[in-house]
Formats: C-alpha cells, structure tokens, sequence
C-alpha cells in the first residue's frame, strides 16, 4: 500500500525488447532542455557494430539492440560523494540526484567519476550556432560556462505530477517512469515481473533506472497508452 | 508554471504520419512540439524528427525574403526583392510562357513535402492557381511501382496508387498472427506503426521481416529473409507454389471471391464467355463443374475446378483448349519451385517453404510492404505476387489480415486530392492538365512526350490505340515548384541540372520553400514559405483522422503560406474572385466536399471537426473488401487479368492494356531494368545502390537540422566487410561511389548489415553537404509504362577509395 509520507524514489524501467534506437526520447530531451550544441543528457547507444545503427555478430548472424543512456540517478551517487563543494546533491524527498548550479565550481571531479558517462562539463559558453530562440520550457534553468549539468529527470516536470519528458514521447512505449518505493506502480510492478537489469551493478552505485534485456520474452505488461 | 501557450497543429511531411501535435508558444515563437491527443489515444505519437521543429522553424538558415536570381542559373547568387517585385515576375515570365508556347507549357509541380490541404501539395493553392491557369499539374510518378501492381489484384478499374487506401488502418496490424514485412523497414521510416506490431507481438504474432539489408526491423523479428534485391517477385511466386502445391490456399475464397474457377482461352488469354460458346450476346463468365465435367455459368455451381486443362468446343465447331485461371498462376509460379527461387532470390529453398507454409496457416496474416520494392523497374510484379498471396488464402479484407500493407483505408490525406475536390481544386471549371513525372524529362528536353493513346477516350477500357505509346506535342518552358525538392529527388540528377534546368531548356523556374535546397538553387525566383506552425489548414493522416492545423505564431520574416502566395498571384493575374480570403476560410468548404466521400458520416464528421479540431472518418469496423467485391473488371480479385492497367494517362477507370496484344496478364518475373545478376553491366559496376529512407530525414526534409546532424553529420555509404576488404576499404575512408551517370563522395561504414553485392546510402542530403557530387546522379530513370514509377534502386555502382582531400 503506498504510503503518503514514505519517501519517494523515482524510477524508470526501459524495456529493450521495444525500443528500436529511433533517438525521439533522445531529441525531445535536447529541446525540452534547450541543450547547447553538441550537448546530450540523454543518448540511444547501439550496441552492435562500431557506429549507430551497425550491427554486430557475423554476416549470417548479425545481431543489434539499442540501449537509451541518462542519468541513472543511482541510490549511492558517487558524483554526489565526489564534489567538494555540494554543488552535487541529492534530493532527500525522493532519491533525485540534481546539481545547483550556483555551487558548482566546475571541477570537474563528477564527470569523471560518473561511471555512466553522463555529466557535460561547460568549458566554454553554451553554443547554440544555428538559432538564437531559447528553446523547449522556460521551468528549465539555463546553464553557463563552467557548471556542469545532465538530465534531472525533468524535476520541473516531476515536481508538478508529470512524466519526464523522455517517458512521454517515446513512440514505442518502452520507456516508464514512477516510485519504485510505491509496490503498486507501474515500474514496480514491471521489476517484479521481468528479468530486469541496471548498468554496472559490480560498483554498487545502485542505479534507478532498470532495464529489460533484448533478448528474454517478458512475461506481462503494464502501462498502455498515457499522456498526462 | 510555464509561460507557453499551446496550439493543435500538425506534422506532415512525406512520411505519411502526420501527427496531430501541440505547437508551444512562448513570446510569440515556436519553442517546443509535443504530441497532441488524438481521440484513439494509440495513435498519440511523435518522433525526432517533429520534435525537432523549433530548430528548423527558428534557423538562422531559413530564407526569410524573396529572392532573384543574379548571375548564372545554378550559380546560387540571389538578391532581396520585395514581394510586388516577385509576383511581377512571376505573373510576367508565365504571361510570356503563355503567349509564346500555350499555357500548357508552364508545369506546376506540388509534391508530398507537406499534406497540408490548402498551403500544402495536397490539393494546395497551387494546384487551384494551375486549373485557372490551365496550366500542367505534375502528378504521381513516384511511389507508384508496388501500387499498381497491387491495384492489379484488388482495384484495376482505378489503377496506380488505388491499392494504398484499401487495407486497414494501422492499428489493425494488433490482430495479426503473422506479420511479414516486405521492403520496409518500418523501425525507421514508419515508426509510429511499430507499437501496433509490438501489440500483436504480446498476443503471440510471428514476425518475418524480407529485406536484403539487417535493419532493426529484421533486428527485431523473429525471421530475417536476406533477399537478393530486385528478386522479391520470385519469392513472392515461389510462395505461391508451396501454397498452390501444398493445397494450403483457403479453397472457398478462391471460388467465390477470386477468380481461380475463370476459364482462361488459350489462344487470346480472355476469360471464356457463354458467347464463345452459342454465339449469343451473352457475356457472361464460365467454369468448369468439378463434378459433372460439364461448362457452367459462373456462381451456379458450389464446386467448380480450380486447377484443369480442358477442351471445349466453340460456336463455329472449332476446338479450343482452357485452363482455370488458378492453372494458369499454377504454371507460372511453377516455375520458381523453392530450389530454383533459391538459385535466384538467394533464400534458402527450405525457407521459402517454411515462411509460405507460416503465412498461409499461422492466420490472421498481414504483409506489410513498403517501398524498397517499390524502387524497381519489376516493382509492379511484386505487388501483384504479394497481393495474390493475400488473396489466394484469403488473407484480406479481414481484421489482423491484409497483403496491402497497413496503410489503407486511413491513407486518406489523399482523398483530400485533386481528385476528389473538385469544385474547391478548379473553382472555375477550368482544368490543368495532367502529366506524368518522369515524363516530365521527355517534355522538357524533346517537347514531346511517349503516351498511351486511348482507342476511345470516353471507354478507357477498350485499350490503347497501339502497341507501345505515341509521341504527343508537350513543350514545357516554365516550373512552378512548391513542396518539394526535385533535383534532389529526380533520378539521374546531373541530367535534371545540366540538362532540364539548363536556361536553354527553361525560360523560368520558380521555387517556394523554406531553405537554400537543391531545388531552390536551381531557381530564377525564390519564394520564401511558412512553416506548419504559421497557417491554418486542414489535413488527414495515415491515420483515420482529418484534423485542423491551427495557426500557433505569424509568418516569420516576410514568408507566406502557398495560399497567400497563390493569391497574390491570381489578383495580379484577373483571379482574384477564386481567391477571397484567407487559408483559414477554405477549411469548411474542403471539410465539406470531404464529407461528402464518407455519405452517412458526414453529419457527425463535421461536428466532431467543429467541437475538438479532429473527426475519425471512416467506420472502425469497417473494411475494404469486406463484402467480397473487388474493384477490378470482373468484380473479383484478379491475379489474373483481362487487361493491365496504366497509370497515364490517368482515366477514371484506368485504360486497360490488353493482354491478347502482349501484356502479361500474371505476376511474373521481369529482370530488373539495370540492377541484375544477367546485366553485363554487373562486371564494371557490381554493386546495386540503395538509398534508404532513414529516421534522420523524411526525404529531403530535415536535411538541415541541427541536432539531428549531431547524430548523423555527414553522408555515408555502408558497404559489408567482405565488399570493403575486395576493395582495399576500412572503415572511416572517404569513398567515391560512382558509375556512368555521376559520382559522389562519402565516409565508408562497413557494417555486415548490407548484403553481399550491395551498397547503401542513406538519402536526402543535399548537394551542398557531399565533398563532391550526390547520390541522386548515380540513379537513372527508366520508364515503365504500365506504373511509370520512378525506380531509384534498379542501379549498379562501384565504391573506391577517395583520393582528394
């Protein structure tokens, strides 16, 4: 039963078995962000051969799947534990790992302990070559040279009862997002009945975003068309 | 809380989605997109690409002002005008057009870059500004391989592109048991359909996908068929003869809605009539009762022979020996049993056998096809094979079971067509006239065109005058573009520039779009145009929807909508009178004449439009050829046929070309016009091009975008290990893929996805963005003259290694 007062731990579960690396959660994020030029906090890899979209294997047995890359915003943060100022925080009320960019120094320390490749530094004044409108939602606090930034799981958006953006536009319905404290949610309930996997559990990071491997057959589903 | 406000607007591009999405506003420009709902929220979508709309709509790349032309044609020197200045010039280089060569000889050419009904190409302002001026509207030519010859089968009165709007909504893909996907790498291209096939995963479907490439859509199917490309037709006729061989066809579909128990002459290839036999005048078709050996009137007996060789008598005595039109099939197919398909198509005899075996039984089954066996000369025969898997096991016309693909019924962007909108697309009763796209080249260079004659124009049944197709006097001195970008999308691109383009060929061309496009180079005028996001319109979807398009923020720079333009235009020229208004005023006369096609709907189509911006128009359960009744000359599904049809000229129904004068009357195997093991050709150039339809572009849409080039920076070509290693290649060299025709240079990727004997360039880059030359010179445009489509893929290159800088 959920409890009003327990803490919340956000969550996602990715189902690789759905998504086909069409880059939308990807793009939507890139805009919703207003990201600078060569800025992605969250990124589709191909796992396969040496290029996006490659594949892997042997010429008769070639083989490919996708896997959909942000911040795991891990239980045990260890770009948390690094940063010397606090600039790198995480939230008490619901495990959310975000950056005040007001404290951050611009170290550096973070980007290269996250084992996930996920924090950008801003060496130089954000780039936006190609524009000069200030893109996707003015909720989202602009970033400057020197900070360090990466996906926040949409607090703004979190913070008013909706999805992350990623979660919402995705066209396969492969990615979902909610309390992984709270049994009765859909990304609960997805853990439970699904071979799910994170990313590097050998560091103990214990990462919040769960993924179900390409290749085993799930069992049942939940969370059919939504868009709150 | 955001500051935004939201507008309904649309994405609608030539992908065929055309998402219902929310444009977000903020200080009066465009910042975000997000999908809007549709009533049926599994059709709530949108992808990178329509996500990616604030880049393209805010960059600092768009053309914002008219421009014209200083220097050489193709020089890309423009200067600012104004908008008075551009429409003198316009008015006055098409008057002049007109005086000096007929009005006819100005082409107007609106494309499928936007299915907006009135600033788009679909009719579009421009095509009511060609009735008026009675101009050529140029039509169809792309797209059209795989149709027609699927419009063979199901809907040879209407021909061509009829077959598209004939299967199913998407979301009928969920009720599929087996799902074989033919050409199409939907993953990609189509990827708002895919959750539908995921859908029909979880209930146990099977999916085989056929591609000569390991795409992700063959990633994510539980059989890939590596297929030799060009060949498709013969696996579709292999899978014919297991079904035939093995009796898996469903028998009672075959008798009453195919026509299997016909009775083919063996001397003219018509179906026998009890006329052949008495004499009378009556037309009416015959079989052979199974049981009693005797002839009969088609439908008087429940077991007529399906497969036979007989003799029968005629009227004046002589003899005359028949086969059942399924004989007939039989006998073709027969001669692509699995072993020899296999020599040919490079599948393995026992896969052949086992994917027929899986369609015909594992039901319902649908084939989703899509255009990579379009781009072929041979493309109609595909269509025709796949359509007759579909109808010979009775897999159509049923929920979870269509061979046309699932884009049917709800393809209906197209019904708000030229054809369908009359009053609204000629306002004054005048007409353009029609022609063909790749007979486009032949008028502009010779100013002449090869058409089919009708015998009788009224009766286009009765066939052409002739054997082949007769010169016609067609000059065409000025193009008139909007939605589109043909230089890049015309095969055999330096004939298109060099040629086509050149200022002796045309006297003027003008170009409206938003970007410095291939196109837009080539041009004397350019006119800039709105975005979706800066007009109303009205538009469908491969969706069952028509929904509005709400103007979200005002023309950027002085850009206009193809109506304003148009408009403009028509005041200037004395038809001000057709053009009151604005885009926004033309929304419920085209709902209107749409009504008008879904009869008992239409009251509640227009309400639902009113309240909410969005109606469903046609019945959910409802589907084509449900009854049974084909849209062919016999009523019946017709894998056989008394006539083929063409698609140009276009008549309404099509003209038929006789097969007692030499058309083939089956699916069979014709070579393809150049990408073919038997082609000498093969020894200087091995590799048969592709140039795939990727998820970075939509065509030539979004070649600009920022951070889609990000992700895919540049253009590549992707050859296999074994392919590059012959060559001396790594991985990361610059390459020139070339041939006869042109040449292009581009980053090598080799990648064990692409076939042997194969090369793959994902298309829709411009010029501009190539080291040298671009993929499109490497293409060539061979005519066919039943489906006159243009056939990219039936091409041979070579790839070596670059040695510029």
């Amino acid at each position: 039963m959920a409890n009003k007062n327990k803490k919340k731990h956000w969550g996602m579960v990715i189902d690789l078995t759905r998504c086909v690396g069409c880059q939308t959660c990807a793009v939507a994020c890139k805009i919703k962000n207003n990201l600078a030029d060569g800025l992605w906090w969250n990124r589709v890899i191909t796992v396969g051969g040496n290029h996006i979209d490659t594949a892997g294997g042997t010429y008769t047995h070639p083989m490919r799947y996708s896997i959909p890359l942000n911040c795991q915003n891990c239980e045990n943060p260890i770009c948390v534990d690094v940063c010397p100022t606090g600039a790198s925080y995480q939230r008490e009320e619901d495990n959310l790992v975000l950056i005040d960019y007001d404290k951050c120094i611009g170290c550096r320390a973070c980007v290269e302990a996250c084992p996930y490749g996920v924090r950008l530094p801003n060496l130089k004044e954000p780039q936006y070559e190609h524009y000069d409108v200030q893109l996707g939602s003015d909720e989202v606090t602009p970033r400057y040279q020197g900070v360090v930034e990466k996906c926040t799981f949409c607090v703004e958006r979190i913070d008013q009862g909706l999805n992350p953006f990623c979660i919402d536009v995705c066209p396969e319905r492969a990615r979902f997002f909610g309390d992984l404290n709270d049994e009765d949610s859909d990304v609960s309930k997805l853990i439970r009945e699904n071979p799910v996997e994170t990313l590097h559990p050998e560091l103990g990071t214990k990462p919040s975003v769960y993924f179900i491997p390409p290749n085993k057959k799930k069992t049942t589903r939940t969370g059919l068309d939504y868009i709150k | 809380m955001s500051t935004e406000i939201k507008k309904f607007s649309a994405c609608v591009p030539n992908c065929w989605m055309n998402c219902r999405l929310y444009a977000h506003v903020r200080d009066g420009k465009l910042v975000q997109t997000s999908a809007a709902p549709f009533p049926d929220p599994s059709y709530n979508r949108i992808c990178l690409r329509g996500l990616s709309h604030p880049q393209r709509v805010n960059s600092k790349d768009r053309i914002l002002h008219p421009m014209k032309r200083v220097g050489k044609r193709g020089e890309n020197k423009f200067e600012q005008i104004t908008w008075d200045e551009a429409i003198d010039i316009l008015a006055d280089n098409l008057n002049k057009i007109k005086e000096k060569y007929g009005s006819k000889a100005v082409a107007f050419l609106p494309w499928s870059g936007s299915y907006a009904a009135i600033n788009g190409g679909m009719p579009g302002a421009i095509k009511r500004f060609a009735n008026l001026f009675e101009g050529t509207v140029v039509v169809d030519g792309v797209d059209f391989g795989m149709p027609t010859g699927m419009s063979q089968v199901v809907a040879n009165m209407a021909g061509g592109m009829a077959s598209l709007f004939l299967g199913p909504e998407p979301k009928d893909l969920s009720y599929a048991k087996t799902i074989i996907f033919w050409g199409t790498n939907i993953t990609d291209s189509q990827v708002h359909n895919w959750h539908f096939v995921l859908d029909a995963l979880e209930n146990g479907a099977k999916l085989i996908c056929i591609d000569p490439r390991y795409s992700e859509t063959a990633a994510k199917s539980h059989e890939w068929v590596r297929v030799r490309p060009g060949s498709d037709s013969i696996l579709a006729l292999s899978m014919i003869q297991v079904i035939i061989e093995e009796n898996l066809i469903d028998r009672d579909y075959c008798i009453k809605h195919t026509v299997a128990p016909f009775l083919v002459r063996q001397d003219n290839g018509l179906f026998l009539r009890q006329s052949d036999i008495d004499g009378s005048d009556n037309a009416g078709y015959l079989t052979m009762d199974a049981d009693s050996n005797k002839l009969i009137a088609l439908e008087t007996v429940a077991n007529p022979a399906l497969l036979g060789t007989f003799d029968v008598t005629l009227h004046d005595g002589s003899k005359l020996q028949v086969k059942t039109a399924l004989q007939m099939l039989k006998d073709e197919a027969d001669k692509y049993k699995p072993a020899e398909a296999e020599r040919l198509t490079l599948v393995p005899a026992d896969k052949i056998v086992e994917i027929a075996r899986i369609y015909a039984t594992n039901t319902p089954s649908t084939i989703y096809t899509g255009f990579g066996v379009d781009r072929w000369d041979n493309a109609d025969q595909v269509g025709r094979g796949i359509a007759t898997l579909g109808v010979i096991t009775g897999q159509i016309a049923k929920k979870g079971a269509s061979p046309l693909g699932a884009m049917g019924q709800s393809a209906l962007q197209f019904t708000i067509s030229d054809a369908v909108m009359g009053p609204w697309t000629s306002p004054s009763g005048t007409m353009a006239e029609l022609l063909n796209f790749v007979l486009l080249q032949q008028a502009i260079l010779t100013g002449k065109v090869n058409m089919w004659e009708p015998k009788d124009p009224a009766n286009p049944l009765a066939g052409p005058t002739g054997k082949e197709p007769v010169p016609k006097d067609w000059p065409i001195k000025g193009l008139i573009l909007t939605t589109g970008n043909m230089v890049s999308n015309h095969a055999e691109q330096k004939v298109t520039i060099d040629e086509m383009f050149s200022e002796d060929k045309l006297d003027f061309i003008c170009c409206i779009d938003m970007f410095m496009t291939d196109t837009a180079r080539q041009a004397d005028l350019f006119l800039p145009c709105t975005s979706w996001f800066e007009n109303d319109d009205i538009v469908g979807g491969l969706h069952p929807y028509v929904m509005r398009m709400e103007k979200a923020i005002e023309p950027m720079g002085e850009s206009k909508g193809d109506w304003d333009i148009f408009k403009l235009l028509a005041q200037k020229m004395g038809w001000g009178e057709y053009f009151k208004g604005d885009a926004k005023d033309q929304i419920d006369g085209i709902l209107d004449v749409l009504g008008n096609l879904f009869g008992d709907h239409k009251d509640r189509i227009l309400k639902e439009f009113k309240e909410n911006g969005i109606a469903r128009l046609s019945d959910p359960n409802a589907l084509p050829f449900a009854d049974g009744v084909f849209y062919t000359r016999t009523g019946r599904a017709e894998f056989y046929s008394e006539g083929v049809a063409t698609v140009f000229p276009k008549s309404m129904p099509a003209l038929q070309l006789p097969v007692n004068e030499g058309h083939n009357p089956l699916p069979h195997f014709v070579p393809p016009a150049e990408a073919w093991i038997d082609n000498p050709l093969i020894k200087k150039y091995p590799l048969a091009l592709a140039t795939l339809h990727t998820k970075w572009r939509v065509h030539t849409t979004f070649y600009d975008v920022p951070a889609l080039r990000e992700m895919d920076p540049e253009p590549v070509v992707y050859l296999n290990q074994k392919e590059s290693s012959k060559r001396g290649l790594k991985d990361g060299d610059y390459v020139t893929v070339f041939n006869d025709r042109g040449h292009c240079v581009v980053r090598l990727v080799v990648d064990d996805s692409i076939n042997d004997g194969g090369a793959a360039i994902p298309k829709g880059w411009q010029r501009h963005q190539f080291k040298e030359g671009g993929y499109q010179e490497l293409t060539k445009n061979h005519i066919n003259t039943v489906h006159y489509g243009m056939s990219f893929f039936d091409a041979l290159v070579e790839v070596k290694k670059w040695e510029g800088k």
